[in-house]
């Protein structure tokens, strides 16, 4: 209940991040038939920007949680045995702890035995962990677990002949934890701990549990993730584990782009690659055929959690998002933009196009055929066909055919041109271009699973504010919330750019900046090339400050990488074109669509990123083929309060209603 | 003993700075109220000067000798860097600091070199007496680049979030991680935080300066975080300390860990002083005295040299003395 009395709106998509879904996470997991199998005796080297599900995938397949999902409710244990083959650890690279073991007066290869250490401390206490709860639950024995503990202890420098169980051998490993932190916030006066040597204890432990289980082809798995975060030196001793497989242990990496600071092993001359060691998956990429369902998929199982639509079965048209958000209709949207103006405001602009046809007859039947017309649509698309000097006969010919409800070029000139024609409309008539639609969503998206569930959360969170959405009595959500939501997600996330380490602040004036070329160049009359949102650049050639922003902003997924789909020029043989990330279209109003490039020559780009205002703000002007100002009015960030206020005051502006 | 534990320093009588044997400062930006304690201090006594410089990216510092007044040259800052965590613990006991009255300067010292000086002072090293002093500014300069929702131009850029040294900690196991941001004017100083650490909405608490350094303050700060409250809905619980008082901090901080040992959850709580360096001073002294259930972190960011602050408001001197003995602040007299 909030402060009104009002019971509280449940949001299915308040929760983003796996870790936070709980326990029972796995009742959340979507897409086991795209990321199935994907786990195996090979390491996997998981891929993706933040959001993109590489934590969900790894604590999915953790042991905890697949304990829960195959609990048996009559026997009330766990049939985990029975039905995996893995046991899967998860290990996360927090930033602030990985980072404490460098510098301190000490060289990498001196931190290397400290890391490997701890490391190793770490994954045999998951194990030893795992292997009590077994023993606990009563899913195996461990008849030889004095044994086993004994024999590995010893390797961390214990008497073993204290340490009889798994539990024993946790506490004794927890302290051994703690001594190395404390050590390391200490280096001048506490002394050097014993040091384990790197892997091995933790190869044998496996070894030992798997043969005590008695399972064939059981494994544990550690899943390594934020990799990322991790120094150079211990992304090495990550490899050298990926490079050197063991029957019982395999080693995954969960990454960002661009996150491998090496692929070098601790070994001279030596390297991991991909498929030969590891075998790689590109989560934005390889699930973008089926990303649809695998989006249907995640949000089903979220409503599912909604009391009023619990009952639904799955696969339940009721619980499909598309039919809350529908689909994007530009006609609604062209509807929308010229509800509220009576006048046309390109009605000069045509007539002075129209006057320029010799032909007094042509240019009257043109001119009556546009005026009996009453779709904006086409007659703004006509304007572009004039302003594209196309000839007038062809226009009027296609024109009256297309009116005659026959086959004519207008559905193709609409298909190229329709949603270019729309962000026309909207500079014409001042409006905003309206961002709503599953589709639309799907795209603004951007392969990004978390970057939909936000959307979806604001969208259903003003659902609730503005229109009193409930669920078991509303099943759709306006145009005017869906659009609302996509903008203030997408100002939300340009304005963190900055935030984002090492260069967080190029990154931001580069976005602000292509953003506003984008958004100039989809106002241009003639729309000869619409939809212009992203560019080429040969990343081989740029400067290395520049090259430092692109792999940054990849990391980041402020930019998607795609091979370069169309060879413009004989330079062009090879490389990437680079996607700004749809989330960032409703702020800058540009297309979401992946449509048209721009072509960006070396010393332009160089010059965005890092050249003085006059050089910035003039390649800016180049490329927008407008006058855009200067660099401050480029880099100036919309008013978010202005918009916010809103938000804080609806509860108000309800009550004056 | 009833002692008062903040002063203006313009009101403390002559033999407050006669008093003092050692004073440590720094230059880390530019700003004019960087040499505002040093105009007040005048030529009421000579005690022994340090200067104290921090690396953000290297972890070194310098500690060098200055005459009052003065700053040494960037070449003698630089061939006496030293990395911060191996050797700042030895350069203070062989400047005899222990026993001694000890004035810190904190407006021109980087936040993790004062979180690791003052541990040392806590755990190993304890001066006779240990005084903080900290300039308000006059008011910021607005931004120059108008790239995103802040008012004023007070970082250059981020590293990010890494280890603090001296406070590396693992994150608890199997307990609840509850943050406390500590939020200044950058909004998306706490919400990178929160991202980053991959806080629920419901544990995250924000302590605001309020009231802040000038009348109105806080209203720039609300709003500099207003996407952050309402991305993590954090305006639900929202403490307020005066934007110059470390205590009042503390204060808040000691009521954010009451509330979560009432509510019976295990949890951990996480220090994020984003703020102002009062506030950060109060987590740090906070931080030391609940080393089992508090972590300190720390986003690192890269001053902005050149456009911070114009001229300077208040000193105020913060009493530390019998702080940096007490585990306990709260029931602790004014």
């Amino acid at each position: 209940m909030d402060n009104m009395g009002n019971k509280a709106f449940l949001n299915p998509f308040s929760i983003n991040r796996a870790e936070h879904l709980g326990a029972d996470l796995y009742r959340y997991f979507a897409g086991d038939n795209i990321l199935g199998g994907l786990l195996s005796s090979k390491s996997l080297v998981l891929q993706g920007g933040r959001g993109s599900g590489k934590t969900m995938f790894f604590m999915y397949h953790a042991y905890e949680s697949k304990k829960r999902q195959h609990m048996d409710s009559s026997t009330k244990g766990s049939r985990i045995l029975e039905e995996e083959k893995i046991l899967g650890i998860y290990f996360k690279a927090e930033p602030d702890l990985v980072t404490g073991f460098r510098k301190k007066g000490q060289e990498a290869e001196w931190w290397l035995d400290v890391f490997g250490h701890y490391f190793n401390v770490t994954i045999c206490e998951a194990m030893c962990h795992i292997a009590a709860d077994l023993k606990e639950s009563k899913l195996t024995s461990f008849t030889d677990e004095a044994k086993i503990c004994s024999s590995i202890s010893r390797n961390f420098g214990f008497d073993g002949t204290g340490i009889t169980t798994f539990k024993q051998f946790a506490e004794n490993l927890e302290a051994d934890e703690d001594e190395v932190l404390l050590y390391i916030n200490n280096i001048d006066r506490q002394p050097k701990p014993f040091l384990s040597q790197p892997s091995r204890a933790m190869r044998r432990f496996a070894t030992m549990l798997v043969n005590s289980i008695g399972i064939e082809g059981l494994v544990f798995h550690v899943f390594v993730d934020e990799f990322e975060n991790l120094e150079f030196y211990q992304q090495q001793l990550i490899n050298s584990l990926i490079k050197n497989p063991d029957r019982c242990i395999v080693f995954d990496v969960g990454v960002r782009k661009r996150g491998f600071k090496t692929y070098t092993t601790l070994a001279e001359n030596e390297q991991i690659s991909a498929w030969n060691d590891f075998r790689p998956f590109d989560l934005e990429e390889e699930i973008s055929n089926g990303y649809s369902n695998f989006i249907q998929e995640i949000c089903a199982k979220r409503l599912r959690t909604m009391p009023e639509l619990s009952d639904y079965e799955e696969g339940d048209e009721r619980l499909r998002i598309d039919s809350f958000l529908g689909s994007f209709d530009i006609k609604k949207e062209v509807d929308l933009i010229v509800s509220d103006r009576k006048t046309i405001p390109y009605i000069k602009e045509l007539e002075m196009r129209l006057a320029k046809i010799i032909d007094p007859d042509e240019r009257q039947r043109l001119y009556e055929a546009i005026a009996k017309n009453d779709d904006p649509l086409i007659n703004r698309l006509t304007l572009v066909l004039l302003s594209q000097r196309k000839k007038a006969d062809q226009i009027l010919s296609e024109l009256e055919k297309y009116q005659g409800g026959l086959d004519s070029k207008y559905k193709e000139w609409l298909h190229n041109y329709g949603l270019g024609v729309v962000f026309l409309l909207c500079r014409d008539y001042r409006q905003r271009k309206r961002y709503f639609g599953y589709d639309t969503f799907l795209q603004l998206s951007s392969g990004i699973p978390r970057y939909f569930i936000q959307l979806c959360f604001y969208a259903f969170e003003y659902a609730s504010k503005d229109d009193n959405f409930a669920f078991g009595t509303d099943n759709k959500i306006s145009i005017q919330v869906q659009d609302k939501a996509a903008y203030h997600l997408s100002v939300s996330k340009v304005d963190e750019i900055d935030t984002y380490p090492p260069v967080g602040h190029k990154l931001k004036r580069l976005v602000l900046i292509l953003g506003r070329i984008f958004e100039q160049l989809h106002k241009r009359s003639s729309v000869s090339e619409p939809e212009i949102n992203h560019f080429y650049i040969d990343f081989d050639a740029v400067s290395e400050s520049a090259k430092e922003v692109l792999n940054s902003g990849l990391m980041w997924a402020v930019f998607q990488s795609r091979p370069l789909t169309k060879i413009k020029s004989k330079e062009q043989t090879r490389g990437l074109e680079y996607h700004l990330n749809h989330i960032y279209a409703p702020y800058f109003e540009i297309s979401y669509r992946r449509k048209r490039r721009l072509d960006i020559s070396i010393a332009e780009f160089n010059k965005l990123v890092d050249g003085n205002e006059a050089d910035a703000s003039a390649v800016a002007q180049k490329l927008g083929k407008v006058k855009l100002g200067g660099l401050m009015d480029l880099l100036q960030f919309e008013d978010m309060q202005a918009y916010q206020i809103d938000l804080w005051s609806s509860d108000e502006s309800k009550q004056n209603l | 003993m009833k002692v008062s534990r903040t002063y203006d320093a313009q009101s403390l009588a002559p033999s407050f700075y006669q008093s003092i044997d050692i004073f440590i400062f720094g230059t880390v930006t530019d700003e004019e109220r960087n040499r505002r304690l040093v105009a007040l201090w005048g030529g009421k006594s000579l005690p022994t000067s340090y200067h104290l410089d921090y690396d953000l990216e290297t972890e070194e510092y310098s500690l060098i000798a200055a005459p009052l007044g003065s700053v040494p040259n960037d070449d003698s800052v630089r061939s006496a860097k030293l990395d911060i965590t191996a050797n700042m613990r030895n350069q203070l006991n062989s400047l005899g600091v222990q026993g001694k009255n000890v004035l810190v300067d904190i407006t021109g010292i980087s936040q993790p070199a004062i979180f690791y000086m003052l541990k040392l002072l806590y755990e190993d090293i304890h001066p006779a007496h240990l005084f903080v002093a900290y300039t308000e500014p006059f008011r910021y300069r607005a931004k120059s680049l108008p790239s995103s929702e802040d008012v004023f131009e007070l970082t250059e850029r981020f590293i990010g979030l890494r280890a603090l040294p001296g406070f590396v900690r693992k994150p608890a196991e199997g307990k609840k991680s509850v943050v406390a941001l500590l939020i200044g004017f950058e909004g998306k100083r706490a919400k990178y935080v929160c991202d980053t650490l991959e806080i629920e909405s419901d544990d995250i608490r924000v302590v605001l300066g309020f009231p802040g350094f000038r009348p109105g303050w806080q209203y720039l700060a609300f709003g500099g975080n207003q996407s952050l409250f309402e991305q993590f809905q954090a305006h639900r619980f929202v403490w307020s300390a005066a934007a110059n008082d470390p205590f009042e901090a503390y204060s808040a901080l000691y009521d954010i860990r009451s509330n979560q040992i009432k509510s019976k959850i295990n949890s951990e709580l996480i220090l994020a002083p984003v703020g102002t360096k009062p506030h950060s001073l109060g987590a740090a002294i906070f931080a030391l005295h609940n080393t089992s259930d508090t972590r300190l972190v720390y986003d690192f960011p890269v001053k902005a040299r050149r456009f911070r602050s114009e001229g300077y408001g208040i000193t105020w001197i913060y009493n530390l003395s019998w702080l940096m003995k007490e585990t306990d602040v709260k029931n602790s007299s004014k």
